[in-house]
């Protein structure tokens, strides 16, 4: 790699810590000027990253080696191909305007140093995912990037619920991560390296083994919300809105796809099956639950968790380009719709209830206008970004023949017209539902300004852009189906968009009929229930309540009693005791005739001992 | 009759000593306890005087002398006190002599 | 003027038994007269320590430079597990120092003097070459921790004090059988029996029963609590004044480690047969089975100790996978791992105390958002807990991933039971973050803070604390200045344990003549 673009990586992975340090020791109270500062340094490197995505293609390599523990090697290095580049690029530039967002939305916070450097930690924490070459340098980042959400949900430390959920999150990818150390030991052993590059230049005579890419994927499922780990993300909505739109639905999520499809080539067909199969189902599961919240994030986080499902399916069906092709598509719009329902909070001064919601389109065009064109993308209209990825994905499902996938699918995006028309008739048409909503105002240009780049330019264009904008040697594997694509109007996908978007119009009437409640909880409360109901945190609070604690305290019981108190105390006294017995009926009567049988005794020991030898 | 051996000495000197032995664990009365430390002590003297006889050696038969004449001495002193003890306690049980006792 | 290394150890380690010495026959000096005694005494070695490190790795420096005789006839040196040991222990031991400085105790000069001792004590368990020697410092470091536990302890100090001393007097004496045992078949003399002969010339000679192994295994482990004959060691240390938790937990437990891996883990094959299996079974019954126990833990302090005799399981099996598979790898983490949680276990106990002064009480029902009252040490306990759940940054992430990658040929289910510590210590340690800090103020809290209202961190609290902090940063951001150290001895060690088990199949050969010094580096 030439010396001054491995200098350009450094500065991309280093900047953003030595801002996150200083902001944390230095800028605490100043919160503006960390703010700003952050804000910057995201920009320049954003800026960076565009100089890399438009560097001559071929893969650019760096390696350093930290340490070793005996004969095993711990490096750190960058391994910059396609994907990588593209991923720093879109990774940088969303979270760029995310940044400029905050300054607007945390203007009057009291902790926005903190919130700034926690921001840049996790810049630090995922750029390191996209740029490693290795998976103990994946690991690392993947570490950091849980602990950046931790501590950015628990901005508002003083509720009970954000303090609940940032546990839930780490604890919940820390599983995902056991799975992830597993696969790592299991790599080193069978194949002595960790290096990406290594392991696909030796690919093994029988196929990789089902094991390593099955324990990879648990870091996956933990990272990227699926099945059975998808219970955090829900609850992560407790943080600020833009660490929502950053981390839990542009770029921490997507990390997860981004590094199955670093690794694709050591999945085997029986985990793609489970990805597939698994990730269409919480597509479609993900949709429906969507319908049955009444709080805007949450409603999206269902939509995020939803899409990422989209995105493992892609993975699953054998098509990582796809998959990636959807991330970065998904990343400008749900970026927009979360920073669009920022903005809306925070105009309804922090009202977060959507039924309380209503009229703004009057009251907010800008945002209004962004969050409109980003649910369109969302829902797959022709030409728009959304569209080239998510319909090139239920195409790849019909053509492979994975006719369950592909029904989910479809339903998957049916769910997604209907949400979103309802998201947008509850909050934007009709007329105000509460003081709130009567006084919105449109938010400062901070806010408004990505908005607009996110939502108006790339919702729009991202398609356009990366079909014709974006040199085709850049991302030459992502670029071919939109191309294919382009205008093939009798595809089945095509069907599905079609009466996805009929449905979405017959939502925009319905859920207008009952102003202030939802129509759904109106007609039919039992499908309202069952939808709204989280069954599988339910489950796991069973088994934290009723399993996990009774058998701690059982075994912790069982060592006071056995050990400590059996071991420890009654041989520990007990032998003691015995002998004591013993000695003390002839020893300490004071008896002449215990002296004399201890001094024979005694001496008969003496004797044998030197003359047993 | 056979010629009597080693062995059959060493054996008589043997059950002396584990006579005189049982005596004084078990005896009571002071002076039947000292009565058993001299027969340990004859027991010694005639495993001595049988490998003198044995190995054809003068040394044993000496050493009885040296054992005897140290047999009396402790006899001497041995007795006197406990003719000091009987005067002061008024009895030789070994059971009554226990201001040791824990 | 160039000071020797050598002379600069001598000066790390007898300084602060000089200090205490002095402090405890002059127990009238006035206050601030014995403060600054005792901050030099615990300064010192904090200062000297790191430049000793830095010199070892560097690649000019001769071991010899590092070898002098110290009184009491026991030698002085450093070897490549020693270093990095013993700067861990300079660091825990300022940290210790300024923690016991600023509280409020009676008879304070005798306090200090006994803190100074223990330090003292605990540095030359890692600064001396003598195979008794170190035995003996480790002795000399002990005995004050029984008495300041007995007299300036919390709660329940009586009984706990009683329980430590039976069990690691017990251990002490096995250990001793154990490597009086050694010695005697090493065929050395008392005054040539340096720690690195003595492994040589084990391992050129024949195989020790496992008897020994055992005794040696059973009774250094008691003293770096093996699973089970650790019952002492969370009432120890709950009751225990802060500084004594800091310095054992933190640093002389891992004498029984360092025992461990240089004797047993070279030349007694602690990891084969029988001996083996129940050393496995132990270490893994050390990290799951109280991992568990410290979930239901309600009481701070007692999370905190029970957490510390947890993280000992992965060093056990670090040291166990070695003797197996003859690769170093496992030592070297077990080795890193044992640098990296004293400077967190130190930094959580330090910090813990400051929540208890502050609060009032340990338990963790009557704790709860502590962290608006006292944001910077919400952030410091967090970055501690962080530290020790094993977040990469931290020093403790290298030692924890390197056990668990070298376990990668043992079966799944188990490499997975092991692994669990990693979701394990995260719940726990994040529900005791959650209930001291976050969410709103109990009513307990409110009522303290009305009767006797409390602030943030003093500076000198944040000093220690940072000290231990930026000292597990700077292993973790560069892991090569422990490995670097620590490798060429592993590798020997290593060897060692799988060169004596060629010889299985020889007949045991003569007592092999004693070999010229070239003591591992």
């Amino acid at each position: 790699m030439s010396p001054d673009l491995s200098c350009l990586v450094h500065w991309i992975l280093f900047l953003p810590l030595v801002v996150a340090a200083f902001s944390a020791v230095v800028l605490r109270r100043a919160g503006t000027i960390a703010a700003w500062l952050s804000t910057a340094t995201a920009f320049v490197i954003a800026y960076l990253a565009w100089i890399v995505l438009s560097q001559v293609p071929g893969d650019l390599v760096w390696h350093v080696k930290l340490a070793s523990f005996g004969q095993m090697e711990l490096g750190f290095g960058y391994l910059l191909n396609a994907h990588a580049r593209l991923m720093l690029f879109v990774v940088s530039f969303v979270a760029a305007w995310i940044h400029l967002f905050s300054i607007g939305y945390m203007a009057d916070d009291e902790a926005k140093g903190r919130f700034f450097a926690g921001l840049s930690i996790f810049m630090f924490s995922i750029l390191g995912i996209v740029v490693a070459d290795n998976l103990l340098m994946t690991f690392i980042f993947w570490e950091l990037v849980g602990f950046s959400s931790y501590m950015l949900i628990a901005h508002y430390f003083d509720k009970d619920f954000a303090a609940a959920a940032s546990k839930k999150a780490f604890i919940t990818n820390r599983v995902g991560d056991l799975g992830f150390i597993l696969g790592l030991a299991f790599c080193l052993q069978h194949f002595g390296t960790l290096n990406f590059a290594d392991l696909a230049a030796h690919q093994p005579a029988g196929g990789w083994p089902i094991a390593l890419g099955a324990l990879l994927m648990c870091g996956f499922l933990g990272k990227s919300a699926q099945f059975p780990l998808h219970v955090w993300l829900t609850d992560a909505m407790a943080g600020p809105t833009p660490v929502s739109a950053l981390i839990h639905a542009a770029t921490m999520v997507a990390a997860g796809v981004y590094f199955m499809a670093r690794i694709f080539f050591l999945m085997t067909p029986e985990v793609l099956e489970i990805i597939a199969i698994s990730g269409a189902s919480m597509a479609a599961l993900g949709g429906l639950c969507a319908l049955a919240q009444t709080d805007i994030k949450k409603s999206l986080a269902y939509s995020t968790l939803a899409h990422l499902g989209i995105m493992a399916c892609a993975l699953g069906l054998g098509h990582p380009e796809l998959a990636l092709l959807h991330m970065t598509m998904h990343a400008f719009f749900k970026a927009t719709l979360f920073l669009g329902a920022g903005s809306v909070i925070h105009g309804c001064h922090h009202e977060q209830n959507m039924l309380q919601m209503g009229g703004l389109l009057k009251k907010m065009p800008i945002t209004a206008t962004a969050f409109i064109i980003a649910t369109l993308s969302n829902c797959a209209v022709p030409f728009f970004a959304g569209w080239y990825s998510k319909d090139a994905i239920i195409e790849a499902a019909f053509h492979g023949h994975h006719y369950v996938a592909f029904g989910l699918l479809a339903i998957a995006a049916l769910a997604t017209c209907l949400y979103s028309a309802r998201m947008v008739r509850l909050v934007f048409l009709g007329s105000a539902q509460s003081e709130a909503a009567e006084h919105a105002h449109e938010s400062p240009w901070t806010m408004t300004v990505p908005l607009v780049i996110l939502g108006v330019v790339f919702s729009l264009a991202a398609g356009f852009a990366t079909s014709f904008l974006i040199p085709a040697n850049a991302t030459v594997s992502i670029a071919e189906p939109l191309h294919e694509m382009a205008f093939s109007f009798t595809a089945p996908a095509t069907w599905v968009g079609l009466l996805s978007l009929l449905a979405g119009w017959a939502a925009l009437k319905f859920y207008g009929i009952f102003p202030g409640k939802d129509s759904l909880q109106v007609f039919s409360p039992r499908t309202y229930h069952l939808l709204e109901h989280r069954w599988m945190d339910s489950f796991y609070e069973w088994y934290l309540q009723k399993v996990q604690r009774r058998v701690a305290e059982f075994i912790a019981f069982l060592d006071l009693l056995l050990i400590n108190g059996v071991a420890g105390r009654w041989i520990a006294a007990g032998i003691p005791a015995v002998l004591g017995y013993f000695t003390g009926r002839t020893l300490h009567r004071g008896q002449t005739r215990g002296y004399a049988l201890w001094i024979i005794l005694g001496t008969l020991l003496l004797a044998w001992c030197f003359l047993a030898r | 009759m056979e010629h009597t051996t080693l062995a059959h000495h060493l054996i008589l000197a043997g059950l002396l000593f584990v006579i005189g032995l049982t005596g004084v664990l078990i005896r009571r009365n002071l002076l039947v306890v000292y009565m058993c430390l001299e027969l340990m002590l004859t027991a010694a003297t005639l495993a001595l005087v049988a490998f003198s006889r044995f190995n054809h050696l003068m040394d044993g038969a000496v050493l009885v002398f040296f054992v005897i004449t140290v047999a009396a001495a402790e006899v001497a002193v041995g007795l006197a006190l406990i003719v000091a003890l009987f005067r002061q306690r008024g009895t030789v049980q070994s059971d009554a002599l226990n201001s040791l006792h824990d | 003027m160039q000071i020797s290394p050598s002379v600069l150890l001598l000066i790390a380690v007898y300084t602060p038994i000089l200090t205490g010495l002095i402090l405890l026959t002059l127990r009238k000096l006035p206050k601030s007269f014995a403060s600054g005694f005792a901050l030099g005494g615990f300064a010192i070695p904090a200062v000297i320590a790191p430049w000793l490190l830095a010199k070892w790795l560097s690649p000019n420096t001769e071991i010899q430079q590092f070898i002098s005789d110290g009184p009491w006839g026991f030698g002085m040196g450093l070897n490549g597990l020693g270093a990095p040991l013993l700067a861990m222990t300079a660091f825990v031991g300022l940290a210790a120092g300024i923690k016991a400085l600023t509280q409020e105790v009676e008879a304070r000069n005798t306090y200090l003097g006994l803190i100074l001792f223990m330090f003292g004590g605990t540095l030359g368990v890692f600064a001396t070459t003598h195979l008794i020697g170190f035995y003996f410092f480790h002795e000399f470091a002990l005995v004050p921790t029984f008495i300041l536990t007995l007299f300036w302890g919390g709660e329940g100090r009586r009984s706990a004090a009683m329980q430590m001393a039976l069990y690691l007097t017990a251990g002490a004496m096995a250990s001793l059988a154990g490597l009086l045992i050694a010695l005697d078949a090493s065929g050395l003399s008392f005054n040539e029996a340096t720690l690195v002969r003595v492994v040589e010339a084990l391992a050129e000679g024949p195989h020790l029963p496992q008897a020994t192994a055992a005794l040696i295994l059973f009774g250094l482990g008691t003293l770096a609590s093996l699973f089970p004959f650790h019952s002492w060691a969370a009432p120890g240390y709950s009751a225990a004044p802060t500084p004594v938790s800091m310095l054992h937990a933190g640093a002389l437990k891992k004498f029984g480690l360092y025992g461990i891996i240089l004797l047993g883990a070279s030349s007694l094959h602690l990891s084969q047969g029988t001996l083996g299996n129940w050393f496995l079974g132990l270490a893994v019954a050390n990290v799951f089975v109280v991992g568990l126990i410290c979930l239901v833990q309600r009481d701070l302090k007692q999370l905190l100790s029970w957490s510390s005799v947890a993280h000992m399981g992965p060093i056990f099996l670090g040291i166990w996978v070695a003797g197996t598979n003859g690769k170093a790898a496992g030592l070297d983490a077990a080795a890193f791992l044992m640098v990296a949680h004293g400077l967190s276990c130190a930094a959580l106990f330090l910090l813990g105390n400051a929540v208890r002064t502050r609060a009032g009480t340990y338990r963790l029902d009557s704790l709860g958002g502590m962290a608006s009252r006292s944001p910077i040490l919400a952030a410091l306990f967090i970055a501690a807990t962080m530290a020790s759940i094993g977040l990469p940054g931290f020093g403790n992430f290298w030692g924890e991933i390197g056990v668990f990658l070298s376990l990668g040929g043992l079966p799944l289910w188990l490499q997975a039971i092991v692994a669990s510590t990693v979701v394990i210590s995260a719940v726990y340690s994040l529900r005791a973050v959650a209930a001291t800090f976050f969410g709103p103020a109990t009513e307990a809290l409110e009522e303290r803070y009305r009767v006797a209202p409390f602030g943030d961190l003093g500076l000198a609290e944040i000093g220690a604390a940072s000290l231990l902090l930026g000292a597990s940063l700077v292993i973790g951001f560069c892991p090569s200045i422990i490995t670097r150290s620590t490798n060429p001895v592993m590798t020997d060690i290593a060897a060692y344990s799988q060169r004596a088990e060629i010889k299985l199949s020889k007949p045991a050969p003569q007592r092999a003549p004693q070999s010229p010094a070239t003591p591992a580096r």
